[in-house]
Parts: C-alpha cells; sequence; structure tokens
C-alpha cells in the first residue's frame, strides 16, 4: 500500500469493513483489496489492523463468519454483517458526520 | 461430501462452538489464505514467486501480534457463546420440566409426596443419630478422650475392668496419657444421682468439665 496514504483512527476500521460488508459476503483479502481499490489506494487498512478489527467485530457479534469457496476455488473465511451491524454502522456513520461537519464549520472559510 | 467432511459436520453439531485447537487451526488457514491470494496478485503483476511472498508477508504488519488478537478475541466470543448456549438449553429444559408437569398433575403429586415424605423420615432419623452417634462428647478435646479396658487374653475377655492398682500404676508409668482418671459409672448421666459417689476430680480434670453438682 502507498506510504503517503491516510493513516486510520481505529473505530475508522470498523466502520470501514461493515461498510464493505453491506455489499455481501467477503473474506478478509477481498475487504482490504476493496477498501484499497475504492479509495484509489488513499485510504490505507494494514492487513494486520484488519484481521484484528474483524476478530473484534465478530466477536461483538456485529459480524459472522462462514467457511466457503474463494474465486480461485480454494477454502476462504467469509464475513458477513449481522443486522446488529448494520445498525451500528448507520449510528456510526451519522456520528462521524455530526463530527465532520463540526470541524468543517470551523476549518472551511479559512 | 467425503468422509472428513461427515466427521467435521457431526462434530459441529455436537458442539456448537469450538475448541481452542479448532480456533488455532481457522484462523493459521484464514491468514495462510489471505498471504496465499495476495502474493498470488503480485505475481500476476509479474513478481517472482519468492519475492512475491514475502512482500506479502511484509505487507500484512505484524503476524505474530495479530495472530495472538485474534486468538484471544476468537476464544471469549467462544467462552460467550458456549455461556449462552448452556443458558438457553438450561431455560428450555425448566421450561419443559415445568410443563410436562403441569399437564400430568397425578404423576406430580406422587412424585412430590415421595420426596416430601422420604426428606421427612431422613431428616428425623438423621437427627438421632447424629446426636446419638455422631455429635462430639461435650467435652473439651473429646477426640482425644479414650476408655481404657484390661485385657486378659487367656479367659477371652478383652474389655475387662480396670482394678484399682492397675490404673495407678498405669498412671504413675504412661507417656503418652496426659491425665488418666479412673473412669466413673454415670459420667454420663444429666446429673448426679444423690446417692452417687462423689466423682474424684481427676474424672474432671481429664475431661475439662466441671462436675454439675458436687
Amino acid at each position: 500500500m502507498a506510504a503517503d496514504s491516510l493513516a486510520l483512527v481505529q473505530g475508522t476500521v470498523n466502520v470501514l469493513i461493515l461498510k464493505t460488508l453491506t455489499q455481501g459476503p467477503m473474506h478478509g483479502y477481498g475487504i482490504s483489496k476493496w477498501i484499497h481499490d475504492e479509495s484509489t489506494g488513499a485510504l490505507a487498512v494494514e492487513d494486520a489492523a484488519l484481521y484484528q478489527a474483524l476478530h473484534r467485530l465478530e466477536r461483538k457479534g456485529l459480524i459472522e463468519s462462514e467457511w466457503g469457496v474463494s474465486d480461485a476455488n480454494r477454502k476462504a473465511k467469509f464475513y458477513t454483517i449481522t443486522r446488529e451491524g448494520r445498525k451500528y454502522l448507520q449510528a456510526e456513520v451519522a456520528a462521524l458526520r455530526r463530527y465532520m461537519d463540526a470541524l468543517f464549520k470551523i476549518l472551511q472559510p479559512a | 461430501m467425503n468422509d472428513s467432511e461427515r466427521l467435521h459436520r457431526r462434530r459441529q453439531f455436537r458442539f456448537p462452538w469450538r475448541s481452542r485447537r479448532q480456533v488455532a487451526e481457522e484462523l493459521e488457514a484464514e491468514l495462510a489464505f489471505h498471504i496465499d491470494a495476495s502474493a498470488a496478485d503480485l505475481v500476476a503483476k509479474g513478481w517472482s514467486d519468492a519475492a512475491a511472498r514475502s512482500e506479502a508477508v511484509r505487507r500484512f504488519g505484524d503476524m505474530d501480534y495479530t495472530g495472538a488478537y485474534c486468538r484471544r478475541e476468537d476464544a471469549r466470543r467462544e467462552q460467550e457463546k458456549r455461556r449462552t448456549t448452556m443458558l438457553d438449553e438450561l431455560w428450555q429444559d425448566l421450561t419443559f420440566a415445568f410443563r410436562s408437569m403441569r399437564s400430568s398433575r397425578g404423576f406430580t403429586t406422587a412424585a412430590l409426596l415421595t420426596l416430601a415424605l422420604g426428606i421427612g423420615a431422613n431428616t428425623a432419623v438423621f437427627s438421632v443419630v447424629h446426636s446419638v452417634l455422631l455429635d462430639p462428647l461435650p467435652f473439651h478435646d473429646a477426640g482425644q478422650l479414650v476408655r481404657v479396658f484390661h485385657a486378659r487374653p487367656s479367659s477371652g475377655n478383652l474389655r475387662g475392668a480396670v482394678s484399682e492398682p492397675d490404673f495407678l500404676d498405669w498412671r504413675e508409668s504412661s507417656r503418652t496419657a496426659r491425665l488418666l482418671a479412673r473412669p466413673v459409672q454415670r459420667l454420663f448421666a444429666a446429673a448426679p444421682m444423690p446417692d452417687l459417689e462423689v466423682p474424684q476430680t481427676q474424672t474432671y480434670r481429664t475431661a475439662a468439665v466441671r462436675p454439675v453438682a458436687s
């Protein structure tokens, strides 16, 4: 991943993963690639942090996992977002938006 | 479905949670898949196999810490799952038991009566046995108190009475007994009878009690 891409605060990783999973079940590598491609390389989620977040989110019941078969016909662990996960995502996105709005109300005129 | 899959399914059916070893194995497989997929993409971009592999590992970041972190999270999740499963099952069992007791009242009444009578009788018998056989004697250090007999094997009498001179000799020479007192008849009488011979004080000192009346 590009060295000049933005480092992420921990809470943001959760939101990015949950958002990615609203499209359907995905394995860890797929999530990592999707975030990287969607942000055209601007957002860097370190793989180590990604997997830590995946297992943490699963423990909290926000996502679920199941073994399936990847495109390359290999056994892979696929993650799915749960109903609680969707609720959490909505609340977090709303909170992030309020935060950003407030921040830019101050920063914008500069 | 091949044999190993069938075995796996059956085990999953029996235990809805995973063992510590299963958790570790699945995590290893998950991370191995990631490294392989990442390396395969690099190979597709023209990297050599070995270079792609080490680059994939480098990009991943701290593998050891992540492994330990994920195993800890997974173990906690399995624990919580196990706890809720057991609570759910316990609740189901309880409601089922309650419902079946309500639907067969005659049986429930009979069972309850049997239990009540059984427990009552047991308690009654035990309270007698307890005070007669099991309760320690109401003396200081009751466990140290022993009764001494004079055994005469030649005549077949192993529990003979101790004569006064023998008793005095034993008391003189004994090194194991702290105090030796002559047994008094009716030592355990609730209150001494008026015509009872005045107990020898040594007896009471041994048992560390005071005579009720003297």
